[in-house]
This record gives C-alpha cells, sequence and structure tokens, in this order.
C-alpha cells in the first residue's frame, strides 16, 4: 500500500512539475529572468545599432577592461606561449580601445560539441569560429546580426574583404566576416614528395585524372608493400572531393552546376560526373590502389603518411596545402592539382567569425575583428606567436620567417592554420613556403570561376526533417561508393532512389524556389 | 490528528535524512523534466526557451516520416530484447555456476574476470573488437587464412553484425547481471537445500526447484528495470563498436545513432529532445504496462 502511495505520489508530483514548466509564460523563474535579459540587451542593442550610430572614443575608450573571449580550434587548448600571445594582442588592441582579449582554444575533437554548448547556453563571448555556414547560427539567433556594427566599426576589413564578405551575408545581412584563406579549392593529389624523386616522376608533368593513374600505377609496382592511397578524413572514402568545382554544393546532396545560369537544382548523387566518380573509385579499388577498410581505418592521413605506410591522398589543394601537411605530420608532400576551381558562398562561408547573441559589448567585438583583419602585427602574431621565441627573421627583406634555432614543429609554443587566423595575408611568409606564398594565394582565389549562385545562402530550416533523412542515406552510401566497395551502377541506382524516398525532391525544390527569389532580389 | 503529529514527530530525524536524497532526486530528475517543451518549440535564442514558438509536433515528423523510421525502431527494440533475454540466460547461469563453486578465491577471480569488461570504455571495446575484425591484421581473418579459408571484410558485411553486436554487449554487460544474481543466490536460506539433500534430489533438480524460483524475484526486477529501457540503445555501442561503417547502416542503425547522424550538420535542439522525450514516453509506457502485467500474474513480485 505505501508502495503504491509513493508510485501516486511522485507521479503527481511530476505532473505537477510538468506543468509548472509549460504554464510558466509568465512566471517568476530563473529562465524567464535570463531570457528577458537577453531580450533587453538585443533591444538595446538594437536601438545603439540605429542608422546613427557612429564610431565615437565613448563605446571603444570607455574605461573598462572589458573581456573579449575568442573561440577557435586548434591542436591543443593551452599552447606554452599562450599568455604572452594574448599580451602581444593585448598591446595592439589598447591602441584602439580599452579591452582585455582572450584566447580560447578549444581542441579539435571536442569543438563542435563545446562550440554548441558555449552558444546554447547563451555566454559571453566576444567573437566564435564556425567552420560551417552561419545559416543555422543565425535562423535560431544565436548570432547576431552585424550589418550595422560592421558599416561603423570593420570598415576597413569590409574594404578589405571586398566581395568575398558578401558570402557571409544572409539575406543582405552580414552575421559574420571570413577569415583570409583560399577561397576556392581544387582537387588532385597529394601525395610524398621522396617517392616521387625516386621514381623519377616530375610533378608538372600530370595534368590529368589519367597521369594520376600512371603515378598510382607506378607506385604500386615499386612499394606493393605500401597503402598508395588513404581517405583524406576519417570516415570519409577516397574518391570524395574528385569533383571538387563542378558545382556549387548548397548542402550535401543539393547544388547546381558551375557552368550554368544556377536556375536548375540538381541531386549530386544522381549526375554523369557522380557516376563516374564511382566507376573510377571502383576500378581503382580493384586496382588495389586504395587502402583496405578506408572507411573504418581511424588513423588520420597525417598520421598515415608520418607512419611511411601511406604514398598520399586525393584532396583539395591550394597554395598553402603543402606548408599545412608538412607542419601536421612532418613529411615533405607535393601537390597536383587537376580539377577545376569554384569560387561559391560556402568555399568563403565556411571560415568565419561571428559574434554570439549573448555578447555583451557587440561594438568592441566587431571592432576586434577588424584588428584581426586589417592589422599586420596582429596577424603577425595569430599566426606564428611572439617574435624570437617562436619563429624569427630569416630573410628581413623578402619577409620570409621560420622556427628559431632548436626549435621544430613539435616543440613550437604556438601553432596556428591560415583559415582560423583571421588575415594571414598580411603575415610573414613561412620558410618551406615560396615568399610570394600570398600573392599566389591571391592569383589562386582570383583565378577561380565565380558561381552562379555567388553570395546566396541557402535556408534549410523549411526542410529539416528532409535533411535528416538524406543525411543517413548520404552516410551509408556516399564512403562505401568513393572507396569502391560496390558495384558501381547498382549502389548508385540504390542511394538515389533511398535519396529520393527520403524526400531529397522536397529540398530541390524548396532550394529551387529560394533561388528564384534570391535571383528576384538581384 | 493527535498521533499523526507524534507520529511525525517520532519520525523526524528519518524524515530529515530522507531530505538529501530528495532534493538530489528533484534538483537532477524531476527538475529537467521540464526542458521536454523544447521538444515542441522551434528554439530562437534571442527569446529565449520558454518565449520561443511552440510549433506542435512539427519537431517529431522527422522520426516518424522517413523511411528509415521502420527499420531504426525495429533495430532498437529487437537488439534490446535479445539483449534482455541473452544477459538474463547467461547471467543467471554464471551466477549458478560461480554459486557452485567452494573455492572463495577462485569464486572471487572468476568473478572479477566477469566483472572487468564492465568497467571498459565502450571506445576501447570497440578496438578490442576491431583487433579480433580488422580486414588485415584482425585475428579472426588470421585464423580463417590459417585453415584456408576466404577472408571476410567484417566492416562491409552487415549480415555477421546482428550477432557481433549481441556478442560485445553479452561479453560487457554479463558481469553486472552475474554478480547481482550470485548475491541473491548466495541470500538463499541453506537449510532449504540441505532438507533438499536429505530427500535426495540431484543437482540439476535443486536448481530447477530451488535456486531459480528463490531468485525470481531479483530477476523480475532486473528485467522490469531493462523493459523501461527498451526504446534507448547503447550509443557507443552501435556508433564506435561497428566504427561507425555505411556499409553496416540496415544492421546497427537505432534510433540514438540515427538521430546523431542526421543531427550532428543541423545542430536543432527542439528536434533532438524530440527524440528524447518519445524514448522517454514510450519507455514509461513499457515499463508502466510490464508492470502491470507482473502484478497481475504475481502481485508480490511487482516494482509497485
Amino acid at each position: 500500500m505505501k508502495k503504491r502511495f509513493m508510485t501516486v505520489a511522485s507521479l503527481v508530483l511530476s505532473v505537477a512539475l510538468l506543468l509548472a514548466g509549460c504554464g510558466s509564460g509568465n512566471a517568476e523563474t530563473s529562465s524567464v529572468a535570463t531570457s528577458e535579459g537577453t531580450q533587453e540587451q538585443i533591444q538595446a542593442t538594437e536601438a545603439q545599432s540605429g542608422a546613427s550610430v557612429s564610431e565615437t572614443d565613448e563605446t571603444l575608450f570607455d574605461g573598462k577592461k572589458t573581456e573579449l573571449r575568442v573561440v577557435f580550434p586548434g591542436g591543443t587548448s593551452s599552447p606554452a606561449d599562450l599568455e604572452a600571445v594574448e599580451a602581444g594582442i593585448n598591446e595592439i588592441v589598447s591602441q584602439y580601445m580599452d579591452a582585455d582579449v582572450k584566447l580560447d582554444i578549444l581542441e579539435w575533437g571536442v569543438f563542435s560539441d563545446q562550440q554548441k554548448l558555449m552558444l546554447s547556453s547563451g555566454e559571453d563571448i566576444a567573437l566564435m569560429f564556425a567552420f560551417d555556414s552561419s545559416k543555422n547560427y543565425a535562423s535560431t539567433n544565436q548570432v547576431r546580426d552585424i550589418t550595422d556594427l560592421c558599416n561603423v566599426y570593420a570598415k576597413e576589413a569590409l574594404e578589405k574583404l571586398g566581395i568575398y564578405a558578401e558570402a557571409c551575408q544572409i539575406n543582405g545581412r552580414y552575421y559574420g566576416l571570413p577569415t583570409f584563406h583560399e577561397y576556392t579549392k581544387t582537387s588532385g593529389l597529394v601525395c610524398r614528395t621522396d617517392i616521387l624523386e625516386e621514381l623519377n616522376i616530375t610533378p608538372d608533368t600530370i595534368k590529368t585524372w589519367e597521369d594520376i593513374e600512371g603515378v598510382l600505377a607506378k607506385v604500386k609496382e615499386a612499394h606493393p608493400e605500401m597503402n598508395v592511397l588513404s581517405p583524406v578524413e576519417v570516415g570519409s572514402g577516397i574518391l570524395d572531393y574528385y569533383n571538387e568545382g563542378k558545382f556549387d554544393v548548397l548542402t550535401d546532396g543539393i547544388g547546381v552546376r558551375m557552368d550554368g545560369d544556377g536556375s536548375e537544382v540538381l541531386n549530386l548523387y544522381d549526375t554523369p560526373e557522380f557516376m563516374e566518380l564511382a566507376e573510377l573509385a571502383y576500378d581503382w579499388n580493384q586496382k588495389g590502389y586504395f587502402m583496405g577498410d578506408a572507411t573504418t581505418v581511424t588513423d588520420t592521413r597525417q598520421d598515415l603518411l608520418a607512419a611511411g605506410s601511406t604514398f598520399g591522398y586525393i584532396g583539395q589543394i591550394h597554395p598553402g596545402t603543402a606548408t599545412q601537411e608538412l607542419k601536421n605530420s612532418g613529411i615533405p608532400v607535393t601537390t597536383i592539382p587537376v580539377g577545376e576551381k569554384a569560387l561559391t558562398t560556402g568555399n568563403v562561408n565556411f571560415a568565419q567569425y561571428m559574434v554570439p547573441t549573448g555578447c555583451s559589448t557587440p561594438e568592441k567585438a566587431v571592432k576586434l575583428l577588424d584588428i584581426m583583419l586589417t592589422n599586420k602585427d596582429m596577424a603577425n602574431l595569430l599566426m606564428y606567436g611572439v617574435e624570437g621565441t617562436d619563429y624569427v627573421i630569416k630573410d628581413e627583406a623578402a619577409g620570409v620567417v621560420g622556427y628559431p634555432d632548436g626549435v621544430d614543429s613539435s616543440s613550437v609554443g604556438w601553432n596556428n592554420e591560415t583559415w582560423l587566423a583571421g588575415n594571414g595575408a598580411l603575415s610573414y611568409a613561412w620558410e618551406s613556403d615560396s615568399p610570394d606564398i600570398w600573392k599566389q594565394y591571391e592569383e589562386f582565389n582570383g583565378s577561380a570561376v565565380t558561381s552562379p549562385l555567388y553570395g546566396f545562402t541557402f535556408d534549410t530550416s523549411n526542410v529539416k526533417t528532409e535533411i535528416t533523412a538524406i543525411t543517413n542515406v548520404i552516410k551509408k552510401y556516399k564512403a562505401v561508393i568513393c572507396a569502391g566497395y560496390s558495384e558501381p551502377k547498382e549502389a548508385v541506382a540504390q542511394m538515389v532512389s533511398e535519396l529520393q524516398a527520403a524526400g531529397i525532391d522536397r529540398i530541390m525544390e524548396e532550394a529551387k524556389s529560394q533561388i528564384d527569389a534570391w535571383k528576384g532580389n538581384q | 490528528m493527535q498521533t499523526k503529529i507524534k507520529k511525525i514527530r517520532k519520525y523526524l530525524p528519518v524524515y530529515i535524512m530522507l531530505l538529501p536524497g530528495f532534493a538530489y532526486l528533484l534538483i537532477n530528475n524531476y527538475i529537467p523534466m521540464t526542458g521536454m517543451i523544447i521538444a515542441f518549440k522551434n528554439v530562437d535564442y534571442a527569446k529565449g526557451i520558454l518565449r520561443s514558438d511552440w510549433i506542435g509536433l512539427k519537431n517529431f515528423e522527422y522520426l516518424f516520416k522517413t523511411p528509415d523510421a521502420f527499420r531504426i525502431t525495429r533495430n532498437t527494440l529487437l537488439y534490446n530484447v535479445a539483449f534482455i533475454i541473452v544477459n538474463l540466460v547467461i547471467g543467471v547461469l554464471f551466477a549458478i555456476l560461480l554459486s557452485e563453486i567452494r573455492s572463495r578465491i577462485s569464486v572471487k577471480i572468476y568473478q572479477t574476470v566477469i566483472l572487468l569488461p564492465y568497467m571498459i570504455s565502450m571506445v576501447i571495446v570497440s578496438y578490442l573488437a576491431y583487433a579480433f575484425l580488422a580486414s588485415d591484421t584482425g585475428l579472426l581473418n588470421g585464423i580463417l587464412t590459417f585453415l584456408g579459408l576466404q577472408k571476410i571484410s567484417w566492416y562491409t558485411e552487415q549480415k555477421y553484425w546482428p550477432f557481433i553486436l549481441t556478442f560485445v554487449n553479452c561479453w560487457k554487460y554479463v558481469g553486472y547481471g552475474t554478480v547481482v544474481y550470485l548475491a541473491s543466490i548466495l541470500g538463499i536460506d541453506r537449510s532449504l537445500y540441505e532438507a533438499a539433500s536429505v530427500d535426495g534430489i540431484s543437482k540439476l533438480q535443486e536448481i530447477r526447484y530451488i535456486t531459480v524460483p528463490m531468485i525470481k524475484p531479483t530477476i523480475i526486477t532486473m528485467t522490469l528495470l531493462n523493459v523501461g529501457r527498451i526504446f534507448y540503445s547503447d550509443f557507443g555501442l552501435f556508433y564506435q563498436v561497428p566504427m561507425n561503417s555505411g556499409a553496416l547502416l540496415n544492421a546497427t542503425n537505432t534510433i540514438d545513432t540515427y538521430v546523431y547522424r542526421g543531427l550532428i550538420t543541423l545542430g536543432d535542439i527542439g528536434m533532438s529532445s524530440a527524440a528524447g522525450v518519445y524514448q522517454s514516453v514510450v519507455g514509461f509506457v513499457l515499463i508502466m504496462a510490464a508492470n502491470w502485467l507482473t502484478r497481475k500474474y504475481s502481485s508480490e513480485n511487482a516494482l509497485f
């Protein structure tokens, strides 16, 4: 009897609590109080950020050492010289405003989860890095619309970024600004320089996929013990990037042709190009060019390269790729690009800094972003760390720097990548790159074909159900097909029919209508 | 009335001792339940959770409208049913075998060995499995080649996975059940066995007529608790152990892994909460139903 009473009591209690939760629209609970707080903040900033905003000394030099937290991913959360770098940054920043910048580096493995938690709990963060488009953050108001603030506090950065800033607009409003990075990529072979030399292959003569196959065949013959190609990412297939540059991908599986006018929305897995990829993957796998268990191997490509068991991989290539891989794996690699280059919204906005809704001083945050994108000393600090300890100038005239004596990639106190570091183009060139590396970047970016939909961002919030479903279908087939494990015709047909059952047509219709509306506004 | 106050006063220290536990339950288990409302909202971070718009059951649609919905529900249910049965039978069997061992040191050693996998993280378990199943370096393929048989690409052939997953689950969790059942076997009054041996019954009869009936309440309680979680799947087991291999998804995708894979790009907390609410509600209904059935057929063993 007593037991039963307890059950009933606990049930009643839980129901009561639930009801209390549901009905507390105007009850004075703590969570209401916080949400009202945010609401007021927003109204306050909205009021401030009207047409009348102008850069004033009072806002930036308000006498308060506001803490500005900058969150971005990295290899380690506490590099040895973190404090020294912060001190250097604060010295620069103090010329522009009263602030105390803190760098909050999250390790790669936890970045996505931590970032989502930080944004949803409304922490006071000035700048948050994102390596996917800002559309999901913007559609749920996790980040601020910074258009008006940018026009006041980041004029110089906007000018410098030019058309590349446009990619971070959603319906004409800015929700972030892109870092300097490769705004386009091409696909090709990234492989060990020593083996190329051993086999007397000159990279310049390799121009097509057939040429690449010739290289693979030679490597297979000379080094039968070695995996010729390994996966580019953990859990991916091997030829995932084969079609890079041929489509403007709006969301995984949906896109338009680069050479069209952007009005024909395609299911990217139902194209002749994807079939070609599938057949090539199957053929190459049969010939033994692919690593076994490619889709389930848990070692990164850098580890595989460093272990000496892999010749290379088919990946995305841009001017700094060889240095980036050298820094990560310690193995000199050569890049052989053969694909096409596209300038798409997604290629630009995939690396950007946003101002979260929880930020209490958005003016200062935007100013900080402006400094990161325009200040040369800031760029050097973020890219290479402290001069003297983390890097030394090797050639003043050419602007080339390198590790000090006795320091290497494993013992250096600061390590960062170009696409995370604001504006790397203002910094020195690293000794393993050519001195004009940043010019090469600019030329590379400039040579890309601009997508007919450049500046358009696909808002997926109306088709979330279908996106969830097709994501699972893609997960099921893509890596397997790109690793050549299954008979191409059969597998692709099966994938396409499952995608259709999962509602990919509905997503395509939605994309089409948004594109039409966007074109109408142009 | 008088007696009631007296009673309360008498037991007051006991009630005070109850407070910390009650506060713990309230804060950790009951208050978070209000978060269920997220499942019915289109969360807008600028408005806050309570002020976001209500959107009814829209967040739940993706769990039912897709062609995979049937498969993931079937996988989740069937795997859990298999786990409950296998772990119960093997757990009880091990407990009975252990209880028959007279050497105290041996019992301790066996018990530790059986329980040890329970303490190991699923990520490590997945690499232990990988050591057996890897296609080039795995132990099983090594044995197959030694016997002159064809190698099997374990991580792309889904037909083996229902057995592999059930085996791994059993290996990992059976120790816990064994310890619980062993404890309840050791609690059985020895005089029952003595009386039976005077009557001259065999060992098997002893197990059938004394041991199993005596630990029936424990078995029922453990099973009921597991039935309540039948709509949840062990994420580590279904995600890590198959190494997140796409080719195995038909056999390894469950509600939890489906939701994780689908929402990792969207990061929509409304939709993920919807999955949680769905699982909790079904679990609640199932545990009530199972308990109702138990009460009907052997009321003294019901949980409540």
